[in-house]
């Protein structure tokens, strides 16, 4: 029945072609973003499903009680895996893996570069993850030591191929046999990895591995048995626990619980100590009601538009009626052409999606790898099809209904009063576009201005042409002060300066005992500390308040260790002379400090951590065996020359590892990737917000000039120019606007501010830039009413008024 | 064929009551031509909708072919409107987005009439109002007179007992207006009964009787004397 409609629909979308280039636009756009938001959603819940038998895969979590104090670990002790398997019947395999957190140095004859994700798994990995090998053979191939499994994408990097069985890749420190080559691990892999690296056998004694229960150092996956459950295991762990563990929960007085979490939920887990990074639920729903919410002003849109047109239409579906149309005539009519409009939309949202994910560096944007592929996610096609009959039908029904119920006598006698009456419900979805708009505008607004408070935050330190090279590889970290002594013969380069990490990236925290200002007593602080070289101060321009900075002379007098203090510890311990004071640390078993530093600086509070975090006491440390990273400041207007001369000067050293550097002030902007992240994602989504309700504006403009066609008309005979026309339009829309802007201001204040909690120094929520939105939109407002009316004034004639 | 007995139409608008139609008679015989005239807002257009089934009525009987007209539901009157009204209007009405064929095709459809038939009977049309030339032309690239004969034809095809014409040439220049009015007279010649609302009296000298209003009733009832030649 709707078929028999498709020819004509096809024809009125076509004679009014830029009517439904807008209406398709708006609606591509929505079917777009539910697409891209689908594809994430499934990414997000599909998590480990890809393994075989995931079902029955499950991650050891670790629960220690120590000292009253309970810990859950996402790790578990090296013997676990084996002693599980041989405890349980109900195990069919046990294995355990080990991720190396720095970046690994990789090379081959034709490439060598710094890889990250790289794991170390015992040789019965592949026993419980059933990964396709492309060659080789899963059962043995991390059976020797010194083998390594590569994933094809990875074993393609460095050989140009797939097919390397037995060819030879180095490390900084080993070589490796290829033994396998696996397809790629899906993203949506928690315990990612693309090479895996055997476990260097050295078989423990069932003492040793008991005792390694109660450490966290590995990450332990069963694989159950069919027919068996995780609460079995757990429920049975009295037994495992008496045989293996209860010896040392004696001594060590604590206790120890086991909990298997099945692979599939890792992803939306409850956080647990030493696991990967996890999803956030909140962030996944957010993205999804973004998403909907666009599909909404998207058919909100159409809803408008089409309404608008159906104007037009009133004499058309009157004289159907007249012809013997029945209503379901009029209303598949109309419903046909807005489910056609939805079906040629959809084709345009697939193209425009697989031009954002292929094309465009959207992926990059928001750290995703989405990928319009039906083969990996079979349920897309119907699902986005159903998706699309669904809108057309939902945007078409409205007009369908309203138009349908207009009655001949009516239509032909001209009472656009009908028409009048019926504008309360577009006026409420056009308030409802422009609500949203402004709310995402403000939100997005406060977000930018937030983040480039953080750029130009004075973070206490210069980290203007400042390089930083991390080192990695046993090479390197060895000759590190050599590399540092040969940098600073350059005379293109300021400073240079050794430490544990770059300026900003983080601190380590500790507890110390530090004199109180009466030279008896000493107080017990858990404070962050910074491993950091010689001249640390000078090439980061941290102002030195009292004292001085470390030397490179303090490096050999271990027997004096020395540590400065920032501003903020002083305060913290009231410190009048703070020189002089000593600070100690290392506590051996009884609780005693084994080492003691005197203070002999003082330096100005800095931001050693991002600006989530607020600047809080703090102690440098001297320690060269931490020392791996190279922090280098050039001379500003010799940066390039200054990175040529420090790479032949790398080269001549250390040959084996390639030079790879960053900027300082790009990793420090690293660290609030995930606002950023979410800030450009607001940024696309206002973009689109402010297209698709540009669009419902034009709707609402032409709706109501539309119904006024005749009245103008009369005006314009009676002498009104132009713009008073365009005055009596925009009164209509003005209370529109200025409700929905009423609603829309508070509720972006409220997410704004919920968004700036996340950083302990924040830009405050100004209300000026509400008033600018509110003016801007009411502007833009009458800019399209009166680009709109003015075309309309000038096109109307005393032919209106026949 | 129709029979009106004091039929009354009222409008209520802000508790002030009008009555467009004041107790009218009226008998409409098979075959017949009938004008309907009167000054503006005298009920004429009203009357017309009320025997094309358009329009209700608040008193009185109306009889069309022999079935009392308040006993029928919705849908039954929207068939006897499909299958023996056809209507001609001052404005014409055309589709916008449909050609001249198709536009004559389209009560067809609604008659669920076959393809083939369909294209049939179109054909035979186009040529009885000679629009063949332009059959597959928009309705905004035609003149007044060849819309209004595309209407004529619309209003014809389903070959209806009944033509309601409401002011059909006051939209059109003298010469176009003859030329629809001889359409009328001939199908009128062929059995079709005509009942048709018009201001010209020279329109209203193609018709056999003319009944007058004013302020809603009937006023005069006269048949028209045609000159031999």
């Amino acid at each position: 029945m709707l078929l028999s409609k498709l020819p004509f629909a096809f024809r009125t979308l076509y004679r009014h072609r830029l009517y439904t280039l807008l209406n398709l636009g708006g609606l591509a756009i929505g079917l777009a973003v539910s697409i891209v938001v689908a594809l994430y959603l499934h990414g997000e819940f599909t998590y480990d499903q890809h393994w075989t038998d995931h079902e029955r895969i499950y991650r050891v979590n670790s629960e220690f009680n120590l000292n009253g104090t309970e810990e859950v670990y996402g790790g578990s002790g090296f013997g676990m895996a084996q002693l599980l398997e041989e405890h349980y019947p109900e195990v069919e395999a046990a294995t355990h893996l080990f991720h190396l957190e720095n970046s690994i140095f990789f090379r081959s004859d034709s490439l060598r570069q710094y890889e990250e994700q790289v794991a170390i798994a015992d040789a019965h990995f592949f026993e419980v993850f059933n990964q396709q090998f492309l060659h080789g053979n899963p059962k043995e191939a991390l059976a020797e030591p010194r083998s390594i499994v590569l994933s094809k994408s990875f074993a393609e990097r460095y050989f140009g191929r797939s097919d390397v069985l037995g060819r030879k890749i180095n490390t900084s420190n080993y070589e490796y046999t290829v033994s396998g080559i696996i397809e790629d691990l899906p993203e949506n892999t928690h315990h990612f990895f693309q090479a895996l690296i055997s476990q260097a056998a050295s078989p423990m004694d069932s003492h040793d591995l008991a005792v390694s229960l109660w450490q966290v150092s590995h990450y332990t996956f069963l694989k159950l048995e069919e027919g068996h459950s995780a609460e079995e295991i757990e429920a049975g762990f009295s037994s495992f626990f008496d045989r293996y563990m209860s010896g040392l929960a004696d001594i060590v007085q604590g206790t120890y619980k086991l909990h298997l979490r099945s692979i599939s939920d890792l992803h939306f887990g409850e956080p647990v100590n030493y696991d990967l990074p996890s999803g956030r639920l909140a962030y996944v729903y957010g993205f999804a009601g973004i998403g909907l919410l666009i599909l909404v002003l998207a058919i909100i849109n159409y809803i408008n538009m089409a309404t608008a047109r159906s104007l037009k239409r009133i004499r058309e579906s009157a004289m159907r009626k007249v012809l013997g149309a029945s209503k379901f005539d009029i209303r598949l009519l109309i419903l046909s052409e807005s489910v056609l409009m939805s079906l040629i939309a959809l084709l345009l949202a697939f193209a425009v999606v697989e031009a954002l994910t292929a094309i465009l560096p959207f992926n990059e944007a928001i750290g995703k790898q989405l990928s319009l592929n039906f083969e990996r996610f079979p349920e897309l096609l119907p699902l986005s099809l159903s998706l699309a009959l669904l809108v057309g039908f939902i945007s078409g029904s409205y007009p369908a209904l309203s138009l349908a119920r207009v009655s001949p006598l009516d239509a032909f006698t001209n009472k656009k009063g009908i028409q009048r009456r019926n504008s309360m419900p577009r006026k409420f979805l056009v308030g409802f576009q422009v609500c949203v708009s402004v709310a995402v505008v403000t939100t997005a607004i406060f977000m930018y201005r937030q983040m480039e408070f953080i750029k130009n935050r004075n973070l206490g330190f210069n980290a203007d042409h400042v390089l930083v090279i991390n080192v990695q590889d046993s090479t390197s970290i060895h000759r590190i002060q050599d590399l540092a002594q040969n940098f600073r013969r350059s005379t293109m380069i300021q400073s240079v300066t050794v430490g544990a990490s770059a300026t900003g990236s983080g601190t380590f925290r500790s507890l110390f005992e530090l004199e109180e200002e009466n030279g008896l007593d000493f107080r017990r602080l858990s404070s962050d500390f910074l491993g950091v070289g010689p001249r640390y101060l000078e090439t980061m321009e941290i102002p030195l308040l009292a004292g001085r900075g470390f030397r490179q002379g303090d490096l050999e007098d271990s027997l004096r260790p020395k540590v400065i203090v920032n501003r903020a510890l002083v305060r913290e311990m009231a410190w009048e002379r703070p020189l002089g004071k000593m600070v100690r640390s290392a506590f051996d078993e009884s609780g005693t400090a084994t080492q003691e530093a005197e203070v002999i600086g003082v330096c100005d509070d800095f931001n050693a951590q991002s600006l989530h975090n607020k600047m809080a006491p703090l102690i440098l440390t001297l320690n060269r065996e931490t020392f791996r990273v190279l922090q280098i400041k050039v001379e500003p207007d010799q940066v390039y020359a200054a990175l040529d001369d420090m790479e032949r000067r790398w080269t001549a050293m250390v040959p084996d590892v390639p030079f790879q550097f960053s900027f300082l002030n790009k990793d420090l902007l690293q660290m609030y990737e995930e606002e950023m992240r979410q800030s450009r994602l607001i940024l696309y989504l206002t973009i689109i917000a402010i297209l698709i309700s540009l669009l419902g504006f034009v709707g609402l403009a032409s709706f109501t000039t539309g119904l006024r066609t005749k009245e103008i008309a009369i005006r314009n005979v009676l002498g009104a120019n132009g713009w008073d026309l365009v005055n009596l339009i925009y009164k209509e829309l003005v209370s529109v606007i200025l409700s929905a802007v009423l609603i829309a201001a508070p509720l972006s204040v409220f997410i704004t501010w919920q968004w700036l909690q996340n950083f302990a120094y924040r830009t405050s929520v100004e209300p000026i830039i509400i008033l600018i939105t509110v003016m801007l939109t009411l502007l833009i407002g009458y800019g399209i009413v009166a680009i709109h009316s003015l075309t309309i004034s000038r096109r109307t004639s005393v032919q209106s008024l026949v | 064929m129709i029979r009106l007995h004091n039929i009354s139409k009222l409008y209520r608008s802000q508790g002030i009551e009008t009555r467009a139609l004041n107790d009218v008679d009226l008998r409409v015989q098979e075959g017949e031509f009938l004008s309907i005239m009167g000054p503006s807002g005298c009920g004429k257009t009203t009357l017309l909708n009320i025997i094309g089934l358009l329009d209700t009525y608040e008193e009185g009987l109306f009889v069309f072919r022999d079935q009392d007209i308040s006993q029928l539901d919705e849908k039954t009157k929207l068939q006897i409107r499909k299958e023996q009204i056809g209507f001609v209007f001052q404005n014409f009405n055309l589709i916008d987005d449909l050609t001249v064929a198709e536009n004559i095709e389209l009560p067809l459809h609604y008659l669920k009439v076959p393809r083939s038939e369909r294209r049939e009977r179109v054909l035979k049309v186009l040529d009885a109002i000679s629009m063949g030339h332009r059959r597959e032309f928009f309705p905004y690239q035609l003149s007044g007179g060849q819309q209004q004969r595309v209407a004529v034809g619309r209003a014809i095809v389903s070959e209806p007992s009944l033509i309601l014409a409401d002011e059909p040439t006051g939209n059109l220049d003298s010469a176009q207006g003859n030329d629809i009015m001889e359409m009328l007279a001939r199908l009128n010649d062929q059995g079709t009964t005509v009942v048709m609302v018009t201001h010209s009296a020279h329109d209203a000298s193609y018709s056999q009787r003319i009944v007058r209003l004013l302020d809603g009733e009937v006023t005069s009832e006269k048949k028209v004397l045609h000159a031999p030649f």
